[in-house]
């Protein structure tokens, strides 16, 4: 050890300058990066602060996360086997959880592992019906779930693995052991679309007032399967942290040939930015909210603010004691000047969503 | 004699000295200095990468020497007393039968208007009665905490970054000769996983943000296995300093 030398002293040129590239360096599969900065997998990950990485697309075989903490490490296709050092490494809530916890428990209880081979062995139709008696409601303990759960595993039909995911949503009660079940499908079974989509539409449904189960849902925005991107997409939707990730969806969206979704996107938005804002994004048409991707003509937004101006006056009226004498088709008659400052007004909060959210929003006059 | 190392004097300075202790001729004091700070590295065009450490490891290895009973420094030793508070909630559940013999469970703070249950329910009221238990024990966060296998942990209570004087010459722990042996040597290490590095990059002042999460992490285990200066033997621990005492007969 040398001695009494400055942090500048100690680390090289090469290595600041590699640093700088780096910060420019787009790639960010998490392997392609450690080659980049020439780490080596079998040293230099022990006792590492990798919480929250994404291993997308990476073969982890070989790779020593000793004393790593991996809590929140997500990704899709990612491999690891046997050769994935994990001792006293943290691992909650991450693609690594399941397995690691599974592992013990069967070590723990080796006839689990008989109750699993029954079923393997079973014709799939007869292992369907187990695993629904395994989670029934009414006697599901840990140990069935942790059955099921290796079932999905070992079982290589379609059919019983959506029965699996079916049959255990009601019946989970550890989040956290639940979610490292989902993110174990999303890193082992990317490949198969129908997987993903019941492990996406699971996640939306339950976690997605879970930012990490949100990232998860974000990382499938560009996938090969319009179907999956679309649950994907309709998951962020649903959840309370649209806001934070409306950026990185706002190109899916523009490019998402589904109308309801893009009707969502709209209603989100609108939503937070206020009342104003979610009269002027009315659909008169359809009752619901518009389709950025319609125009929006002054004819609609007029016929909008016709809609909103007489419902309020309805309101007005009937909030009224004693009612009023006059008829009530006499009372509900609009100014047409009121009508226009109206429509200015949806039309000037349009824009401003526009301007702020860039949501392309076509106008008439564009 | 004492001989120190300290590799990055302005991250980690660590200064042993012992001596024997002056009511027991028998014990030797283990007296320990440890600053701590962050540091700076520059790079090209502004760059820089502010270096900060948020938990700190010493380990103690001895040769020819124990630690005497009850002498360490910061040791973490519980109350055998802890207070538990006990506290009991009773509720009232009103139970409304109907008719056709549905059971309907209603909160009676549900009843704000006068209080009436339609004729021809029956309804009684039943107690139900909840105890709960809470333990509770208020220690104070020890900044430097004595371990098993001769080690302090050095950490501040809400994750902090470590800053400051922690020990400064204070006795870490006493140490007595063991039977037969030949010399007596105390070696001091500091050092930290490369998790618990925290790592900013300013250009020009202004903090850079990181293209991603993974550019975050890899950046920091680049510029911890560099710190440690271990190369090839790198295995995620950075050994700051390094401090040996040989004790005279």
């Amino acid at each position: 050890m040398k001695n009494n030398i400055d942090l500048n002293d100690v680390v090289s040129t090469d290595t600041l300058r590699l640093a700088q590239k780096f910060l420019a360096f787009e790639e960010g599969n998490f392997g392609a990066q450690a080659k980049f900065l020439g780490l080596d997998p079998k040293k230099d990950f022990q006792h590492a602060d990798l919480r929250g990485v994404d291993f997308s697309d990476t073969n982890l075989g070989g790779f020593n996360f000793r004393g790593a903490d991996l809590r929140g490490a997500t990704g899709v296709n990612v491999k690891w086997d046997a050769t994935t050092i994990l001792d006293g490494a943290e691992t909650a809530d991450s693609l690594f959880s399941f397995e690691q916890a599974r592992r013990k428990i069967f070590a723990e209880k080796p006839k689990l592992a008989e109750q699993v081979q029954r079923l393997k062995d079973n014709h799939w139709t007869n292992a369907i019906l187990g695993v629904a008696d395994l989670l029934d409601s009414r006697k599901v303990d840990a140990d069935s779930l942790w059955v099921a759960k290796t079932l999905f595993e070992e079982r290589d039909e379609l059919s019983v693995r959506s029965n699996i995911l079916f049959f255990m949503a009601p019946v989970v009660d550890d989040p956290e052991e639940h979610k490292g079940f989902i993110y174990n499908i999303f890193a082992r079974h990317s490949h198969q679309p129908n997987i993903v989509k019941s492990a996406l539409r699971t996640l939306s449904a339950l976690y997605s007032g879970d930012m990490g189960a949100v990232n998860v849902l974000a990382s499938y925005l560009d996938h090969s399967d319009i179907e999956v991107r679309d649950t994907a997409l309709r998951g962020i939707l649903s959840s309370p942290f649209f806001m934070q990730v409306r950026d990185r969806i706002l190109k899916f969206m523009i490019a998402s040939g589904d109308a309801d979704l893009r009707r969502t996107f709209v209603a989100r938005a609108a939503r937070h930015m206020g009342p104003t804002y979610v009269q002027a994004c009315l659909d008169p048409q359809t009752k619901g909210f518009a389709d950025f991707k319609e125009v929006v003509s002054s004819r609609r937004l007029t016929r909008v603010a016709e809609v909103w101006l007489r419902k309020e006056k309805f309101l007005r009226i009937a909030d009224q004691s004693p009612r009023p004498t006059m008829s009530l088709e006499n009372s509900l008659k609009l100014k047409e000047a009121e009508i226009q400052e109206r429509a200015a007004n949806y039309l000037d909060a349009l824009m401003h969503m526009r301007d702020v959210l860039k949501i392309p929003f076509v106008f008439e006059d564009d | 004699m004492t001989h120190d190392h300290n590799a990055i004097v302005d991250l980690v300075e660590l200064l042993l000295r012992v001596a024997k202790a002056e009511n027991d001729a028998a014990e030797t004091e283990v007296r320990v200095d440890l600053r701590l700070a962050a540091a700076d590295l520059d790079g090209d065009n502004g760059l820089s990468f502010n270096v900060a450490v948020q938990k700190m490891w010493i380990s103690l290895d001895l040769s020819g020497l124990t630690i005497s009973p009850g002498a360490r420094h910061g040791e973490p030793t519980k109350p055998n007393q802890v207070d538990v508070e006990r506290t009991t909630k009773t509720e009232n559940v009103v139970e409304k039968q109907a008719h056709a013999g549905l059971n309907l469970r209603l909160d009676p703070k549900a009843f704000v208007g006068d209080g009436s249950i339609e004729g021809g329910a029956k309804h009684n009221s039943a107690g139900k009665r909840t105890v709960s238990e809470t333990a509770s024990e208020k220690s104070p966060h020890i900044r430097v905490k004595a371990r098993g296998g001769n080690r302090w942990e050095i950490a501040e209570a809400d994750g902090e970054l470590l800053d400051g004087t922690y020990l400064s010459n204070d006795l870490l722990c006493r140490v007595v000769a063991t039977a037969g042996a030949n010399s007596q040597i105390v070696e001091l290490c500091a050092y930290a996983k490369q998790k618990d590095i925290v790592l900013k990059a300013t250009r020009n002042g202004t903090r850079i943000p990181f293209l991603t999460n993974n550019h975050e992490k890899m950046l920091k285990i680049l510029i911890a296995k560099a710190i440690s200066a271990s190369g090839s033997s790198y295995a995620g621990t950075i050994a700051f300093s390094k401090s040996e005492g040989e004790i005279e007969k």
